[in-house]
Formats: structure tokens, C-alpha cells, sequence
């Protein structure tokens, strides 16, 4: 429990110097615009990717923890700093309801249990993620010389992306010793957050019971057993959910946090790339259509790029680790196993379309989707029912499901393995993503159903 | 004022009643709770609330154990197969820092992977000279020199094995 307050502390203080300047322009700015809940995710977010940068960049865990620290005790007093000049910090401190804050503490210490007290067991767990964080730790560094490179580890996918095994390799560093429960409390980091953005769509209404019982709820134990699909269905949705937000909105902290979620998703899992192009392309498909340009114009590009030193250094936070993770790649001569972009990937994509293959993958996706297309479909006829508009806010994430759908596709088509073997180890893990597409899809026409009124009119829960 | 007053006696929930009508709930509420219920039914949710309450109620029931577990060293092994932990135990005891698998056991990919990863930072090496056997590999013949066993196998030192 000290483990976790240490590294929520260190987060908080090494987040707000990443989110201060973006935000505010100032990390002892005395502006409070923005919702406290919303703040406290996004500075937890910040500062675990400033803190896998630090890493990233400097190897050594021991000298990462120590400039770490140091910068989180500097990021701490000016967040002190900045609360004691902020005018109106009664408002701001106490923006979150205790209804909240109940809610928030119940739901996380549900799930800490079964984090900390199950031991880690699940194949990928042990075999790729927990493992990678094993070996960090082994070394006391994320450098070459962890062994990425050994014979043995080849079965380990050793190229994917670092976050959470540095998390859990910290801790477990900071502890002295390893064991098969602690390096699990980097899942907590993870899930506090989210936690938190989830809650600040609180109102008194079905919807909102709707989102809790579909994040995480629905999530089951892909939450806790070590798996990182869980969280990157997760991060992908509540990105989304945010962006839907932002399009009634059209406040800062909601495009920006959307964005975080969205790059975050580059250093959970190899996947995290389609998801950003998913993400891009969906976007551009929105914006074409005339009659969702001309209702709402979804991003303010004139406001972001009059702020574009705050957009460049945000962009520079997030996308660091993921480049510098993509250099070592090519250094150490780290490679994926799926051979993607190659001529032979090329040429099972066209065997596989003229076998019907695609077919088989599309039945056992619809396998997966179809409880979440009956709640789409539920939600689209009876808000044709009642003659209601198109719900634009529900737009990217149906849009970008879709695209990332085609994605998954593709990659089943090129895998180099026997299909019918990886559709049924991954399709059930794979699937959680685009089942979250369709929820925050249906939650936000659930929404618009309920209250006639805009999102941002309503009251939200005090 | 009158009419003030008797809003603040009605009770809320009448007044939204009222405001919306009978057909006005069932329009906005009723598809939402078609939803829900078919999440219910259909989506893991309620079994991972079960989940997560029988996790809470163990966790309750054996709290000093878990907390004992937790703050202690290579804890949790015993999730790993009876043959992984063995060879744990006997590249532990014997302080080992490179070992090698016999073919029988590098032909079971969840043996493999399991003690690849929970030895680490011990490596499993192609030029180790200490191997680790199936008890029946020895018996079959294939032997070096034996330094410890346990129920299901054995190490065995052998440089050219």
C-alpha cells in the first residue's frame, strides 16, 4: 500500500509539470477552469509516460527513480504552490461530490483486491508482460543487456511496448525484491485513472449505470489477471467517450485527455498504432461528412495551433517513449512475429481472401460483437422511434470500431500462424476494443434518448 | 407563493412523473433499460461482480496470510506446474546460474516457457552444463552425473550431454 501511495505521489508531481504548461501555460498558474477529477487522471496519465520516458531515456531504474523523484518533489511544490494562489480553490477542491468520491473508492477497492491478491497466472502475464518486467528488474535497467536478444526469450515477444513492465519493474525494484503479486500493482496505476475519467461522466441516470456495467464491469478479469487488453479496451473507449464529450463540449481538458488516452494506447500494446491510424482516419471520414463539419467542427485547429508550443510539447511527452522504444527496437534488432509489411504477409492476405478464410474470422468476430450490436441496434431504432437526430458525438467511435475492425482483419489474414489457432487464443481479447467502440457508440445515443437536452445542460451528479 | 409551496410538498419523482407524462418515461427510459438488461443478461457483468465479491470475501477471510504472502520474496510460485517448481527449487538450492532443458522437456511449450521466465534471471543456455531431466530420462539411461532429484526431476551435471 506504501508502494502505491509513493508512486501515485511520485506520478502526481511529475504529471503536473507535463499538464501545468499544456493546460495553463504555467506550472504556478492561478487558473483553475477545469474539472478536479479530470485534472487528477490526467496528471496520473502524464506522469506515468514522463516516468517510462525518464526510463526510456536514462535505462538505468535507480537513476530514473532519483531524477524521477527529484522532478515529482519540484512538480509538487508548484502544485502546491499554484493550489495556495488559485482564486477560487474552495470551487475547485471541492468540484468532486462526495457521491463521487464514494463511488471512485468502492469501484477501485474492488478491483484492488483480486490485483493484489491473485497471483500472476495468465499465459500472456506470465509470459510476455510480468516477465519483460522481470527482466528490467533482473538488470536493474532497460537496456540491451536484459537479455532481449537471449535465444531463450525468443517465445516472449520482446519487441512490444514497455509501459507496464517498467511500472511493474519499479515498483518491485523500490520494494528489493520480486515475487509473483507486487509487480501486479502496476495495473493499479493504470486503473485508478481510468477510473476516475469514467466518473466525471456521472449524472443521475441510467446512461451512466449503463457505462459503469460496460467499463470495467463488462471487462471482467481482463482487469486484474495481467493481461493488457483489458486496459487497452479501456483507454481506447474512454478516449473516445472523451472525444464525444468534446464535441458538445468544447473544452480543452476533454481534447486533450482524449488524445493522452489515445497516445497512451502506443506504449500498452503493439496494437497501439492502429489504433492511432483507427483513430486518424475515422476522424478524417467524420469531417468529410459535410453535415457533422458544419454542425460541430470537431477539433478548434485555429485555437490548438495559436497554443502550438503547448500542443508541440504535449505531443513531444506523449510520442517520446513510443519513438525512442521504436529506436532501441531497431538497434537491438528487435522484431515482430507476424512479418508485417513483408511480401510473404502480402501473399497469405491474398490466399486467405480467395480461401474464404475471411469469412471464418468474421463469424467468429460476430460471435463476440453481436451482444453489443443488439444494444447498438436498440438504441438506433428507438431513437428513430422518437425521431430523434443523428447523435453526432456517437459518430467516432462507431466510425473508428469500424476502421479498427478492417485492421484486425487484416492482421488474422497476415498472421503466419495456423488462423484457426490464433482466432481462438486472441479473438476474445482482440474483440474488446471494438465491443467498447460500440458501447460508447450506444452509451452516448442512450444519452441523447434519455435527456432531450445536450450533455453539458444537464445536472451533473453533486 | 402557493404554488411554491406545493411544489416543495410534492415529492419530486411526482413532479417529474407529472412534467413528463406516463408515455413521455416510457419513450426515454424504456429503451435504456432494454439496454441494460440485455448487458445484463448477455455481457460478463454480473459475473464479475460475483468475482470480485467472492475475491473480497477470501481476501477478508485471509488477510494475515495474503499480507504475509505479498511481503515476501518469491511468493506465488505455487500457481506454476509441480515440474516447474521443482526445477525451480533445485537451480535455487544449488545455486545455478545457466541450465539446459532435456529434449522431453523443451518439447512442452508450457513447461518451456514457465521456467524460462520464473528462473530468470538464471538462463536457459544451449552450452549449459547442467541439464535438467525427466526422473524417467534417467532411468532410460540418459545420464551424467546426478548432483539432486526430486519426485518428477532431476539435476544432472554433464558437459557434454
Amino acid at each position: 500500500m506504501f508502494t502505491i501511495l509513493l508512486f501515485s505521489i511520485g506520478f502526481f508531481g511529475l504529471g503536473w509539470l507535463v499538464v501545468g504548461p499544456i493546460l495553463y501555460g504555467s506550472v504556478v498558474s492561478e487558473k483553475t477552469s477545469i474539472p478536479c477529477l479530470q485534472e487528477i487522471a490526467l496528471i496520473l496519465v502524464c506522469g506515468m509516460v514522463a516516468d517510462y520516458g525518464l526510463v526510456l531515456y536514462l535505462q538505468s531504474l535507480q537513476s530514473s527513480l532519483l531524477i524521477g523523484s527529484s522532478l515529482s518533489i519540484f512538480g509538487l511544490v508548484c502544485y502546491v504552490i499554484r493550489s495556495y494562489r488559485c482564486r477560487n480553490r474552495e470551487k475547485y477542491f471541492c468540484s468532486i461530490s462526495w457521491k463521487k468520491t464514494v463511488g471512485i473508492v468502492v469501484l477501485c477497492g474492488f478491483y484492488f483486491i483480486p490485483i493484489l491478491t491473485e497471483p500472476l497466472s495468465a499465459w500472456d502475464a506470465r509470459s510476455i508482460w510480468f516477465f519483460h518486467a522481470k527482466m528490467i528488474y533482473a538488470e536493474g535497467a532497460l537496456s540491451h543487456a536484459a537479455g532481449w536478444s537471449h535465444p531463450s526469450v525468443t517465445f516472449s515477444h520482446v519487441d512490444y511496448p514497455k509501459l507496464i513492465p517498467v511500472l511493474a519493474a519499479q515498483a518491485t525494484y523500490i520494494s528489493g525484491f520480486w515475487n509473483e503479486y507486487l509487480p501486479k500493482v502496476a495495473l493499479i496505476f493504470m486503473l485508478v485513472p481510468a477510473i476516475l475519467w469514467l466518473f466525471s461522466f456521472a449524472r443521475r441516470s441510467f446512461s451512466f449505470v449503463f457505462l459503469l456495467m460496460v467499463f470495467p464491469l463488462s471487462l471482467c478479469e481482463w482487469l486484474w489477471n495481467g493481461y493488457m487488453d483489458g486496459y487497452f479496451a479501456l483507454y481506447f473507449s474512454i478516449s473516445l467517450l472523451l472525444y464525444g464529450r468534446y464535441m458538445i463540449s468544447r473544452r480543452t481538458i476533454d481534447i486533450v485527455s482524449s488524445v493522452c488516452c489515445l497516445l497512451l494506447l502506443l506504449n500498452i500494446k503493439g496494437e497501439g498504432l492502429l489504433a492511432v491510424i483507427s483513430v486518424i482516419t475515422g476522424f478524417c471520414l467524420i469531417m468529410s461528412i459535410k453535415f457533422v463539419r458544419k454542425q460541430c467542427p470537431p477539433i478548434q485547429l485555429k485555437k490548438l495551433f495559436k497554443l502550438y508550443w503547448r500542443a508541440g510539447f504535449a505531443l513531444f511527452i506523449w510520442l517520446s517513449p513510443f519513438m525512442m522504444w521504436n529506436i532501441y527496437k531497431q538497434r537491438w534488432n528487435l522484431s515482430n512475429d507476424l512479418q508485417i509489411g513483408s511480401m510473404q504477409s502480402l501473399a497469405r492476405i491474398s490466399s486467405r481472401l480467395t480461401d474464404g478464410s475471411w469469412l471464418v474470422i468474421v463469424e467468429r468476430s460476430f460471435e463476440e460483437l453481436w451482444s453489443a450490436l443488439l444494444i447498438l441496434g436498440v438504441a438506433c431504432v428507438a431513437s428513430a422511434i422518437q425521431k430523434k437526430p443523428v447523435v453526432k458525438e456517437s459518430l467516432p467511435a462507431l466510425v473508428t470500431g469500424g476502421i479498427y475492425f478492417l485492421g484486425i482483419t487484416t492482421i488474422y489474414l497476415l498472421t503466419p500462424y495456423d488462423l484457426l489457432w490464433h482466432l481462438k487464443t486472441s479473438i476474445d481479447r482482440t474483440m474488446l476494443v471494438i465491443r467498447g467502440c460500440i458501447f460508447v457508440g450506444s452509451f452516448f445515443i442512450l444519452s441523447a434518448l434519455e435527456k432531450p437536452q445536450t450533455m453539458t445542460e444537464e445536472t451533473p451528479v453533486h | 407563493m402557493s404554488k411554491e409551496k406545493e411544489n416543495k410538498q410534492t415529492p419530486k419523482c411526482t413532479v417529474f412523473i407529472k412534467k413528463l407524462g406516463f408515455s413521455g418515461i416510457f419513450r426515454r427510459f424504456i429503451p435504456v433499460w432494454m439496454c441494460l438488461g440485455i448487458l445484463l443478461v448477455f455481457s460478463p457483468a454480473i459475473e464479475t461482480l460475483v468475482k470480485l465479491k467472492n475475491s473480497t470475501v477470501y481476501a477478508l477471510h485471509n488477510f494475515t496470510q495474503l499480507q504475509l504472502k505479498i511481503s515476501r520474496p518469491d511468493s506465488g510460485v505455487e500457481v506454476l506446474p509441480s515440474q516447474v517448481q521443482e526445477m525451480l527449487s533445485l537451480l535455487r538450492t544449488h545455486d545455478i546460474s545457466k541450465y539446459q532443458l532435456s529434449a522431453q522437456l523443451q518439447q512442452n511449450g508450457r513447461i518451456l516457457q514457465r521456467i524460462t521466465e520464473s528462473a530468470w534471471p538464471i538462463r536457459r543456455e544451449s552450452e549449459a552444463v547442467y541439464h535438467l531431466l525427466l526422473i524417467c530420462e534417467i532411468e532410460q539411461g540418459n545420464t551424467g552425473i546426478e548432483i539432486d532429484r526430486k519426485k518428477e526431476v532431476a539435476l544432472v551435471y554433464h558437459p557434454s550431454l
